[in-house]
């Protein structure tokens, strides 16, 4: 297996959890002043506790692709949150996205093309 | 602005600056940390499951080089509540930098004219997105 999908899959992972940190904390209700900790634990909603699992999956991959690969290579890779998280942004919470930003993001991949090509 | 808000202003920028310099030493620290263990430990796929391989992996450099990435987590998300985020984007990129020198002094990997070129591409691309939030 290329060991390249570990990448890909842990930047992955990450942008969902961007996704589910937005909509776990727009239905968060803080708790009343003076709280337990249990209180307040009960009222993370799930999409965070889920968006924290998930960054620890991510982690995990993120290791495993550090044994295969130069972490000068794969590093650069972690830009394409970038993008991600902008389609995300656009598509799932409906914001908006400017052109400057789509511009920078277009860069952005360009540079990771570039890099990636030294593997072909 | 009187004097007194110029002094806040100008305490806040030294606060966040100092917050985004740690944050980023902190990130850099911690992958180079992790990639010094994993090359110890030797590549391993998925499917491997091997269980010795698994808990080999709980080791001291593994969790300190995770601490540390929460670490400079928290602390990158501290400096943007001090700096504009027009100003922190861009220097970030530092790190990407930090880490391709790191890789090469301490893992002797390839400097290619792919992985600078694209380097350099990258950070136009962040400092590009970084006008976005410019203030009006």
């Amino acid at each position: 297996m290329n060991p390249f999908i570990y990448v890909i899959v842990s930047i992955l992972l990450v942008a969902v959890s961007q996704m589910l940190f937005k909509k776990g904390i727009e239905d968060f209700r803080r708790p009343a002043e003076g709280a337990s900790l249990w209180v307040w634990a009960r009222s993370l909603p799930l999409a965070i506790i889920a968006g924290l699992g998930l960054n620890g999956i991510s982690a995990f991959l993120w290791l495993l692709a550090l044994s295969h690969l130069d972490i000068s290579y794969i590093f650069p890779f972690l830009s394409m949150n970038y993008l991600l998280v902008t389609l995300g942004a656009y598509f799932l919470f409906k914001e908006r996205v400017s052109w400057l930003r789509v511009i920078g993001i277009g860069v952005i991949c360009l540079g990771l093309i570039v890099i990636a090509a030294e593997g072909w | 602005m009187d004097m007194s808000a110029q002094a806040e202003q100008r305490k806040n920028f030294l606060i966040g600056i100092t917050y985004l310099g740690v944050s980023l030493v902190l990130n850099v620290i911690s992958q180079l940390m992790l990639k010094m263990a994993m090359t110890g430990l030797g590549e391993f796929h998925v499917g491997d499951s091997s269980v010795a391989y698994i808990f080999s992996m709980i080791n001291l450099e593994i969790i300190g080089g995770l601490l540390l990435y929460g670490g400079g987590t928290v602390l990158w998300l501290l400096c943007l509540t001090k700096l504009d985020i027009s100003f922190a984007y861009p220097v970030s990129t530092a790190q990407y930098l930090l880490i391709f020198w790191g890789g090469w002094y301490f893992f002797q990997e390839a400097m290619s004219a792919y992985r600078i070129a694209g380097l350099a591409i990258i950070c136009v691309g962040v400092v590009i997105i970084s006008f976005d939030y410019r203030k009006q």
